[in-house]
């Protein structure tokens, strides 16, 4: 019986959680709709991007003398594919949801964060996913369209049983870890104001990240696993598709994730007590 | 009073000190954004080379035309010469065309281009100076097997060749800014010219590596001049029959991304109204 009014304050907080998600996306979509120029030119940036990468792996395994078939670090062709494709899922699911920590630092020391301090809510969740973005959503559709591509042209008649049934697993783990690595980058600014240490950490981290953590040397590639988790937003969810790693790991790896957003939060909570909005 | 013709260098001058002192002021920033910058993906490229010339063999295997101890030599060009080439974001005259505050450079005695020529040189000169700093620090670390001009005068041909490839930078981001007097928001196209002259230029892989049909296509393009070629030039791939092509190819480029400028500058001011969003 005690369970119930608790179970009923969770339902309550989801649906908060959700109408504020549910405003977020109207606002979105009513900024843009003024800026339409930059709706077009932010999709086309992004399959910019997307086209860059692709090249770049075409014609790096492309480069086998006589068609000789080159890996990297045992990932072909085939697989680098099927990894760009959750790479390319995971930034649009950034750039959809989370647009607004590129201007964490600069709204800290602007006390613009002060608002979100004192809204009934968590500041983390009012504060990124404020500005929803639907030129990202745009992406995520392409990028979707690229990994289910993919996944086809693995091989014939398409994803097995298995994958179809572990794909949603493995697109919650990027949507969550996508969530707490953000936060985590950010974190660093609540201590070392107006560095850019955020910005460059998430630069460095996702960079990492877009390529087969194999290729690094094996304490880099631990902590882009355990400590800093990147590997989260590609490695794991393909690898765990192809069947690249044991059941072990499989397991294992997503209570790894747990722990780091338990971090995570901890420590931003802390940073954010620490925080004296000086304003400048 | 002082004649245009001094007066000109003199102001140039003038900003590239005030831009100078401004840009010291943020040290952490400084060093985050000055020193880090252009260094994360060619580190990243050479462990992605590492694993790719080990599946194929490793030692001295060739693929497309490049052992793995000439990728090393490339990637340490790439650290230096990106260091070199003049930022996407190191101009803000989009931001003061949203904000409507183009207008008090409307009624200085001077052009406004004058000042953003002040800060390419401070830029220039900076870089230039950190660009040293980062070879010789590699130069340090792995001695014979970082990139070593094979001549004097091979390097300064490079130093030409990326300095006019970064003033054609510089001149492309300025008309992608004014776009903003159509556009309103620019940052997404700046990114994404960043992403083209990068990708186009060598910096993911050399061009020379790339397939036949792309290579002729980016050696007609300025990103190519600006990044593979200077390199190329110091490892002694290339000759100075290149050099004398790279610096035509770059003058014409020059000449039309300046025309660029003037007509998309005067054309934007015409429709001005000053009031900002």
């Amino acid at each position: 019986m005690s369970g119930a009014p608790a179970e009923r304050r969770g339902r309550g907080r989801i649906a908060w959680g959700a109408a504020v998600l549910r405003g977020y996306v109207r606002i979105g979509f009513v900024r843009k709709s003024q800026f339409r120029w930059e709706f077009l030119n932010q999709v086309l940036m992004d399959v910019c991007f997307y086209v860059s990468f692709v090249l770049t792996f075409d014609i790096l395994y492309g480069l086998g003398a006589d068609g000789a078939r080159l890996t990297l670090a045992g990932w072909d062709h085939a697989s680098m594919r099927v990894y760009l494709g959750f790479a390319f899922v995971a930034d649009a699911l950034a750039m959809t949801f989370l647009g607004q920590q590129w201007h964490f630092g600069a709204d800290l020391k602007n006390g613009h964060l002060d608002p979100f301090r004192v809204k009934p809510g968590p500041t983390a969740f009012l504060y990124f996913f404020q500005r929803f973005s639907p030129e990202g959503l745009t992406n995520l559709v392409i990028a979707s369209s690229w990994l289910a591509y993919a996944l086809w042209a693995m091989g014939p008649g398409g994803p097995s049983g298995a994958q179809w049934f572990l794909l949603p697993v493995a697109l919650t783990v990027v949507a969550f870890s996508q969530v707490f690595l953000t936060m985590a980058y950010n974190a660093v600014e609540l201590w070392v104001l107006n560095s850019d240490l955020g910005h460059i950490a998430s630069m460095l981290l996702s960079n990492l990240g877009e390529r087969p953590l194999e290729v690094y040397p094996r304490t880099l590639t631990r902590v882009l696993l355990f400590v800093a988790p990147v590997g989260a937003l590609a490695w794991y969810p393909s690898s765990l598709l192809l069947g690249r790693i044991d059941l072990a790991m499989a397991a294992g790896y997503p209570l790894v994730l747990v722990a780091f957003a338990w971090a995570v939060s901890r420590i931003f909570r802390r940073g954010l007590r620490n925080y004296e909005s000086a304003m400048g | 009073m002082t004649a245009l013709p001094l007066r000109v260098p003199r102001l140039i001058l003038r900003s590239a000190g005030y831009e100078m002192r401004k840009r010291i002021q943020f040290r952490t920033g400084f060093f985050v954004r000055e020193v880090l910058f252009g260094t994360v993906e060619p580190l990243i490229m050479l462990f992605v080379y590492g694993a790719l010339y080990a599946s194929a063999g490793g030692g001295d295997v060739v693929l497309g035309g490049w052992t793995f101890d000439e990728i090393l030599r490339y990637v340490a060009g790439l650290l230096v010469v990106r260091k070199l080439i003049f930022h996407n974001r190191g101009i803000e005259l989009s931001t003061e065309i949203f904000e409507g505050r183009v207008t008090k450079y409307l009624v200085m005695p001077l052009r406004y281009f004058t000042l953003l020529q002040g800060r390419f040189l401070q830029y220039t000169l900076l870089q230039v100076v950190i660009a040293g700093l980062v070879w010789a620090a590699g130069y340090g670390l792995v001695g014979d097997r970082w990139l070593v001009p094979v001549s004097p005068t091979a390097a300064c041909q490079a130093l030409v060749l990326v300095l006019m490839g970064s003033y054609c930078c510089f001149l492309l981001y300025f008309v992608i800014n004014a776009l903003a007097f159509w556009l309103d928001v620019v940052w997404s196209l700046l990114v994404m010219s960043w992403f083209l002259v990068n990708f186009t230029g060598g910096g993911a892989v050399p061009v020379s590596q790339m397939p036949e049909g792309l290579q002729r296509i980016f050696c007609a393009l300025f990103p190519y001049w600006t990044i593979t070629a200077p390199i190329e030039l110091v490892m002694g791939r290339l000759e100075t029959a290149d050099f004398q092509r790279g610096v035509v190819v770059l003058a014409l480029w020059l000449l039309a991304l300046e025309c660029l400028r003037r007509l998309v500058w005067q054309r934007g001011l015409a429709r001005y109204v000053g009031a900002g969003m």
